[in-house]
């Protein structure tokens, strides 16, 4: 089978797990056999002389990620990042009649005029999964709320499928474009993974907690040097927490350094993933309080893999996936609810190394991508054996595309003079 | 006079305005006069008059048979001219190099409507007659010397005269279909 995979950002280009789960999805799509290309943006930075032939990094991108660049976006930024980019369309097409793909696989399209892309494979008539490990169609029909009508009319309008993380994210898709009832819940997953692993359990002398994330609000990890104090504070001065990201550093440390607890809490920065890894092998608990809206995050799947026993909240993407107590603890994303579970565990009362055995288990059994990959390409199987690209419209949606483009362009121009 | 279309099919002809228009002055227009003909025909049609004078304009619609509620709208941006043209199989639009024009044009083909225009002499923008806009349509009618310049080039191209009984031609389920029955396949 001929799959064209479409994501905006491609590795070595990365910002968070979206992209790396697509480039394991075509890895292991083509191990299965499959033809597989990827279109991607041009990058942003020098990168390795390319091994990979198939990837094209051909599109245009106003580079909605790169905070530096806020300030000088265009007027027209919104519109080329989320409904159309014309020069995207057209070498889209160009690959589509060249290629001649069986179906695309779509991932995260903000940055590269997703919905112009949808667009032009409908038109085209190309079979399409897109696989949402994020609410990207949301995100694409937002325009802060002004476009109510958009996402319904999009969700009437298309004719994929769709591969859903968590119904967190399905939550989020349906709040703005209505796709129920042509979903698949698939969870994110891990490389590598075993039914067991060698490792320290916490036998009442040291407790050893990691977080690893963004250091940022959402992930929760502000609440953290309270939560050791606060421990501390009971008595329990056999513990450490080692945190691992990058993001607001500063903050962090003020908050260690204001709650007294430097001599508890080490500050590591971003590391590989191999040395994560390592650390989650040594460590207890990973103690990850994030959002309610968190999509579906990774690293308490890679922790677990490795036996370290994941505290996360009781509502999230994530949460969808774990049970409490068997392979996960669960804790609201509060001070209070840490300190409580936390404290039961430096006490003995929970039984950490049945749920860490029991994690393990479980994620290589149901988070591997191993385990998940056969089911995604079961959607694509399904999808490009329901239709096939109707020949010979190349033009008229190249047209449709720049008429589109002009008319938008004008709106804008219009608008912001009016302002 | 039986077109040899399938029954229920439903036309919706688009008079696309380059400024606001009242209803009044919509009497003489030939959509007008072809969705109030009471002649029995295979198919019906409905008339709308859409207006995208600046952003900020509201869209105007002038309903003469088949009353669709359409809610006013603040600017180009708004997407109920999509509404308008859900379950129709053809969409006429009149006027098709007017800022209204170029939007319905674009929305029609990007619902996979069936596609014919006219009134290619009205001319306010040029936007869309930079970029060939009238290929995105199956057909093109014209009634005079100088709409039928600016047709041609079009595979398909039909004249008729608006100002008789001939009713201009539409373009439904690959055919070209008058209403005396005149047939052309796409």
């Amino acid at each position: 089978m001929k799959i064209l995979a479409i994501s905006n950002l491609y590795p070595p280009e990365v910002v968070g797990g979206y992209e790396v789960q697509c480039s394991e999805a075509v890895d292991g799509l083509r191990r299965l056999g499959h033809d597989v290309r990827v279109l991607t943006t041009v990058p942003r930075r020098p990168i390795p002389a390319q091994q990979e032939s198939h990837v094209l990094r051909l599109l245009r991108t106003p580079d909605v990620y790169s905070p530096q660049r806020v300030a000088l976006r265009s007027p027209f930024w919104e519109f080329e990042s989320n409904l159309l980019n014309a020069e995207n369309v057209y070498i889209l097409l160009e690959i589509l009649q060249a290629w001649e793909p069986d179906v695309c696989y779509l991932w995260n399209l903000v940055a590269v005029g997703g919905l112009g892309v949808l667009a032009a494979l409908e038109q085209v008539q190309m079979p399409w999964v897109w696989h949402l490990g994020d609410s990207i169609p949301a995100d694409l029909c937002n325009f802060g709320g002004e476009l109510r009508a958009l996402g319904a009319q999009v969700a009437t309008h298309i004719s994929g499928r769709f591969i859903v993380c968590s119904q967190t994210v399905l939550d989020a898709v349906e709040r703005v474009v209505p796709i129920g009832g042509r979903t698949r819940m698939l969870p994110n997953w891990v490389l590598g993974t075993a039914e067991s692993v060698e490792r320290p359990y916490y036998d009442g002398q040291s407790l050893r907690m990691v977080f690893a994330g963004r250091v940022a609000e959402e992930k929760g990890v502000f609440i953290l040097p309270e939560v050791v104090a606060r421990l501390v504070e009971r008595g329990h001065t056999n513990l450490s927490l080692e945190i691992f990201g990058e993001g607001d550093l500063r903050r962090l440390a003020h908050l260690v350094s204001e709650h007294g607890v430097t001599d508890y809490v080490t500050q590591h920065g971003p590391v590989p993933k191999a040395e994560l890894r390592q650390w989650f092998r040594q460590a207890d608990l990973l103690v990850f309080p994030t959002s309610a809206n968190d999509a579906m995050p990774l690293v308490p799947l890679e922790a677990a893999a490795e036996g370290c026993v994941p505290i996360i909240p009781a509502v999230s993407g994530i949460s969808e996936w774990l049970i409490d107590g068997v392979s996960c603890l669960k804790a609201d994303a509060t001070t209070d609810a840490y300190v409580e579970v936390i404290g039961q565990v430096l006490r003995q009362k929970v039984p950490l190394e049945e749920i860490s055995r029991h994690g393990v288990r479980s994620v290589h059994s149901d988070f591997d991508i191993h385990a998940v990959l056969p089911a995604v390409e079961r959607e694509l199987v399904l999808a490009a054996g329901a239709g096939r690209m109707a020949p010979g419209r190349s033009t008229d949606v190249q047209r449709l595309a720049l008429v589109a483009d002009a008319i938008l362009r004008r709106y804008v121009m219009e608008t912001v003079t009016s302002l | 006079m039986d077109s040899g279309v399938p029954s229920r099919a439903e036309i919706l002809v688009i008079v696309a305005g380059p400024e606001e228009v009242a209803a009044t002055d919509l009497e003489d227009h030939w959509a007008v006069r072809l969705a109030s003909d009471p002649a029995p025909r295979s198919w019906t049609a409905r008339v709308a008059m859409y207006s995208v004078p600046g952003p900020t304009v509201a869209l105007h619609q002038v309903q003469i048979v088949q009353p669709v509620a359409l809610k006013p709208m603040e600017h180009v941006k708004g997407w109920d001219v999509l509404t308008l043209m859900e379950g129709v199989s053809v969409v006429h639009v009149c006027r098709p190099y007017t800022r209204a024009g170029e939007v319905a044009v674009l929305a029609a083909r990007l619902l996979g409507k069936r596609l014919s225009v006219s009134e290619l002499s009205v001319r306010t923008s040029e936007v869309g007659r930079s970029l060939g806009l009238i290929h995105l349509a199956d057909m093109v009618l014209y009634d005079s010397d100088e709409d039928a310049a600016e047709a041609a080039g079009h595979p398909l191209t039909a004249r008729v005269d608006s100002m008789t009984d001939d009713w201009p031609t539409l373009v439904l389920d690959n055919r070209a279909v008058t209403s005396r029955g005149v047939e052309t396949d796409l």
